[in-house]
């Protein structure tokens, strides 16, 4: 039987569907024909109505089994028993009835059809007001370039004081972590624990050397063969001014897992200004030396660093044709040794991926609660 | 390629060293054509000495020094050479190394003139 846009069976269509003011049941039928017969809540009635409607219509449905889970089979005039009565189990079937007349009539009041849902058959797009928590993030962490500089000395403290000046301030503009040991603080003390740190990528400073050692402070070693831990140089790139540190000290360290090592095999000399020059001739030494530094920090490879540091050697000797300086500009650059892999490169930080600490059950109470966790 | 430019103060600094002569070899003679270019690997290492020392008396440098040594005036760095110590024999090395290169330059440049 046609209703308003809806298909009725014949006995239920005969079922009332609410109760009008004067306590007459309103049919299915006189509803479709005067919809403002559905305005409000059924929940409304007095619950002498409510069971009196929810009866009438149980009556005229055929006899069936209502299967309850837990509880077993029940007939139809078992229900309206429980619902007679007023059981738990009645005032829920009223209750459900109620429900059911209500969604029926605003159906009919407004003439559509519900339609099955069209089921997607790829996954649902997040809804905007879900926040995604990831289980894990990137970051990105600054690497150290660890500096030991001694400024104690009478020689050594001005290429430091340069160095501070000229080289250290590259490597924080690439993004570097500087940490410079100068001082009394250019100790191995100080320098063990940054050196073995994680981040830490590259060492290099001005400091007095022999074969075996490179020193800081008061000329006491900071690194010397046979006597540091492997770690403190390991997939580090290394380079000292110093004299002779590649003759035992930088083999030593490739050999402990230092990437590359640049240093001198003899001693470094240079000749301090001639003021009645117009070149700070001792400043083209430390320029040049420096480059391997510099060029280092901007990405280069041990390699290319080297074959930088050599030409700007040679640039300076051109400064000051015929001169000690030029001699000795040319010794420092032909006994400057690169040492491991020439490929070598350092990068001002590290990707560190950190994966949060859930448990399967703290996602699931999470998924629950509607938030998504993914990676 | 061209001569390199030997500042005036510098010129009395021997380049080279002519040992049948026993005559110290200098920049504008060089290049005046006045005298040759006796290359540094044919001379004995006693007048490669000669030659280093010769330089260091009229190098107006006033102090050259390693990181890990003293500072040292000209008549410390001819004492070092004469002696045959560290310094002086780094010194012999350093100054002929470069003079090689350096003659090889003033050879060149008047080659192309």
């Amino acid at each position: 039987m046609q209703i308003g846009k809806l298909k009725f069976k014949s006995h239920a269509a005969k079922k009332p569907i609410a109760i009008s003011p004067t306590g007459k049941f309103v049919k299915t039928s006189e509803l479709s024909d005067t919809p403002s017969l559905a305005v409000g809540s059924l929940h409304a009635l007095g619950e002498d109505d409510k069971v009196r409607l929810a009866v009438a219509r149980y009556k005229l449905e055929p006899n069936f089994k209502l299967a309850l889970v837990g509880a077993g089979l029940m007939s139809r005039d078992e229900i309206i028993e429980h619902m007679q009565k007023r059981t738990d189990f009645g005032q829920l079937a009223v209750n459900v009835e109620m429900d059911y007349c209500n969604q029926l009539a605003a159906t009919l009041a407004s003439g559509a059809v519900p339609k099955w849902p069209i089921i997607p058959k790829g996954p649902l797009p997040l809804p905007p007001h879900w926040k995604v928590v990831k289980k894990c993030v990137t970051v990105s962490v600054p690497n150290t370039a660890l500096f030991c500089e001694n400024t104690t000395d009478g020689v050594t403290k001005s290429f430091a004081q340069y160095r501070i000046k000229k080289v250290h301030p590259v490597f924080a503009a690439r993004g570097f972590k500087v940490v410079a040991l100068t001082g009394t603080d250019d100790t191995r003390a100080k320098f063990v624990p940054i050196a073995k740190g994680a981040g830490t990528v590259y060492l290099s400073g001005i400091g007095h050397g022999s074969a075996d050692r490179y020193t800081g402070h008061g000329n006491i070693p900071i690194l010397q063969v046979g006597h540091y831990d492997a770690a403190e140089v390991k997939g580090k790139a290394t380079h000292f001014l110093s004299c002779q540190t590649a003759l035992q000290l930088g083999p030593d360290a490739v050999k402990q897992g230092s990437l590359a090592y640049a240093g001198y095999d003899v001693n470094f000399t240079f000749v301090w200004d001639n003021s009645s020059t117009p070149i700070d001739e001792v400043r083209l030494f430390m320029e040049s030396d420096s480059t391997f530094d510099i060029a280092m920090a901007n990405g280069a490879t041990a390699k290319l660093a080297y074959e930088l540091t050599y030409k700007a050697f040679t640039a300076a000797m051109a400064l000051v044709p015929g001169t000690a300086a030029a001699a000795w500009l040319k010794y420092d650059r032909d006994h400057l040794r690169l040492l491991g892999k020439s490929a070598t490169t350092i990068a001002p930080s590290r990707k560190l991926k950190i994966c949060f600490p859930f448990s399967a059950t703290a996602e699931a109470s999470l998924a629950m609660a509607g938030v998504a966790v993914s990676e | 390629m061209a001569i390199p430019n030997i500042p005036e103060r510098l010129r009395r600094m021997p380049l080279s060293y002519d040992p049948q002569r026993k005559k110290f070899i200098h920049f504008d003679e060089i290049v005046s054509g006045k005298e040759r270019i006796v290359p540094l690997r044919t001379l004995a290492r006693a007048d490669l000495k000669r030659l280093i020392i010769e330089r260091a008396r009229h190098d107006p440098t006033p102090v050259q020094q390693s990181i890990s040594g003293p500072p040292l005036s000209r008549e410390q760095v001819v004492a070092a050479i004469e002696n045959d110590e560290p310094f002086g024999r780094a010194k012999v090395e350093a100054e002929a190394s470069y003079l090689d290169e350096l003659l090889e330059q003033i050879r060149e440049g008047l080659a192309s003139r």
